[in-house]
Formats: C-alpha cells, structure tokens, sequence
C-alpha cells in the first residue's frame, strides 16, 4: 500500500501553473510579470489569475514600480509561499523514495 | 496524485529554477562607458607626455577614474533589474571589489611607489577576472577570450619593462573592453 497522503499536497501548488511560477520565484529575488509569462508559456489572463491566487494566499508579494514611464509589476516569492513550497517539495521526494 | 505526476512536478520544479537562475542581464553599458574613457584618457596622456606636461598627467586620469566610477555605481543603483537573482548582486559586489583594488593600484602608481608596468600588471589581472567571471555569468565567449587577452598582458607586463605600457593599456581597453561592450550591445538587439 502506498503512503501517499493527499492532506500532505498543498492544494494551491498542487496546480501546475502555480508550481511553476513559484518554483521560478524561489530561485530569484524578485522577477517581474512578463519575465514570468515568458519563461512560464501563460497567456496574461491566465496568469494574472494564478498570481492573484497565490497573493490572496499571501505566497507572493507583489509590488508596482515604473522604468520611465512604463508601469512594471515584480513579484518575489514570500516567506509563508517559500515554506509551502520547500514542504511540497519535501512531500514529493518522500512519496516517490 | 500518481508517481507519474509527482516525478513531473519535481522536473518541472527542476526546469523553473533552472530558467530563473539563467536570466542575466548584460552589463554592456559598463563596458562601453570605461571602453571609451580609458582609451581617451590614454590620448590625453600621450599628448601631456609630448608637451613634456608630466606632472598633470595624474589629473587626468583623476579626472576619468572618478567621475567614470561614480557613474558606474549610480548606474548600478538606479538600473530597475526586470529579473534580479543572488548571483545578479554578487556580480556587482565582484565589481566593486575589482573597481576599490583597482583605485589602490592606481593611488600607489601615482605616489611612485610601484612602477608603472607593475601598477598596469596588478590592473590586468583584476581586469581578466572580473572578465572570466562576467563571461560565465553571462555565458558570453566574447567576455571569456577578453579575459585570457587580460591574463596574457598581465603576464608580459609582469616581464617587460616597458616606458609605453600605458599606452598598450590604452588600446588593449578599446579591444577588450569597449569592443566586447559593443558586440555584447549588438548580439542583444
């Protein structure tokens, strides 16, 4: 019988789009919305989403900045959301030993 | 949750640290701005030299070493990074610490306590590591051969003494720096 627990599966990593931006935010300090989109393949609206989910669960921090006039929005992955992720990972790496 | 997926998540994982841990964001505007300065310090020092004006020679370069590292380090502070990553502020710490060297250098060439192909030696070798360190950061070929062509002046500058070292310096800067900034500039666009 596998030990496999789904309480242990944070549900909001759980989604792929999610684990991937807070994967690409665990390894920068910060990162803004169309280095993301690029290197994610998300269309805007899907990942403006995804984003939203992660800051309402308080996983990523989000703040606005301009380079000339041009608004640019950074994200860095928080405390709490750099936690969750390690913990997922850890998860994973026991389900599969 | 499968073994499929979980093996998956951990490559997707894997691949997004990866990719984030790849953006670097060229420091071209570095290289162009000391590329040009150094050479036309150069001139000026040969043309004072010509006129027998020694003695101000040091001006000079006082007047292109501060206000060029001013500019750098306001640079520094004022580029908005769209993807900023540990290894991005360790570069810049790398080239701080190699632009503070370089001014102790440049200080003992100017109080005549080390001679000037020793002074231009110690400059070399700072130079082709910082190099080699921005081309494998970069992943940047251009930045890499500049940093062997720094190592081998240093070594001739270590061995020759030469009244117009100086000079090579100069010229060697067009090459290996202003050159490398521009190539770097154009293999952006």
């Amino acid at each position: 019988m596998s030990d496999f627990d789904y309480k242990k599966i944070d549900s909001l990593l759980h989604s792929r789009i999610r684990l991937a931006v807070v994967s690409f935010l665990s390894a920068c300090e910060e990162s803004d919305f169309t280095t993301i989109k690029k290197k994610i393949g998300a269309s805007d609206g899907n990942l403006t989403t995804h984003l939203r989910k992660l800051e309402d669960a308080e996983y990523v921090l989000m703040r606005k900045d301009f380079i000339g006039r041009k608004p640019i929005t950074y994200y860095k992955l928080s405390p709490k959301g750099l936690d969750a992720f390690l913990k997922y990972v850890e998860n994973l790496k026991k389900f599969i030993q | 949750m499968n073994e499929e997926r979980r093996i998956d998540d951990l490559l997707l994982i894997k691949q997004m640290v990866k990719e984030s841990q790849g953006i670097f964001n060229s420091s071209k505007s570095y290289f162009i701005l000391w590329g040009l300065a150094i050479p036309i310090a150069t001139i000026i020092t040969l043309i004072f030299d010509l006129n027998d004006l020694d003695g101000f020679i040091y001006i000079v370069w006082l007047g292109t070493t501060i206000p060029c590292s001013i500019t750098s380090f306001i640079l520094g502070i004022k580029s908005k990074r769209p993807h900023k990553t540990t290894f991005t502020s360790l570069y810049g710490v790398v080239w701080i610490s190699i632009g503070i060297a370089n001014l102790i250098v440049f200080t003992f060439l100017f109080s005549n306590s080390l001679p000037l192909h020793y002074s231009l030696a110690f400059l070399s070798l700072l130079l082709g590591m910082g190099y080699i360190v921005g081309g494998y950061m970069q992943k940047s070929k251009i930045l890499k051969i500049a940093a062997v062509f720094w190592y081998i002046l240093a070594v001739v500058m270590f061995l020759v003494e030469n009244y117009y070292s100086g000079y090579i310096m100069g010229i060697a800067s067009l090459f290996l720096t202003f050159l490398p900034g521009v190539l770097m500039s154009n293999s952006d666009e």
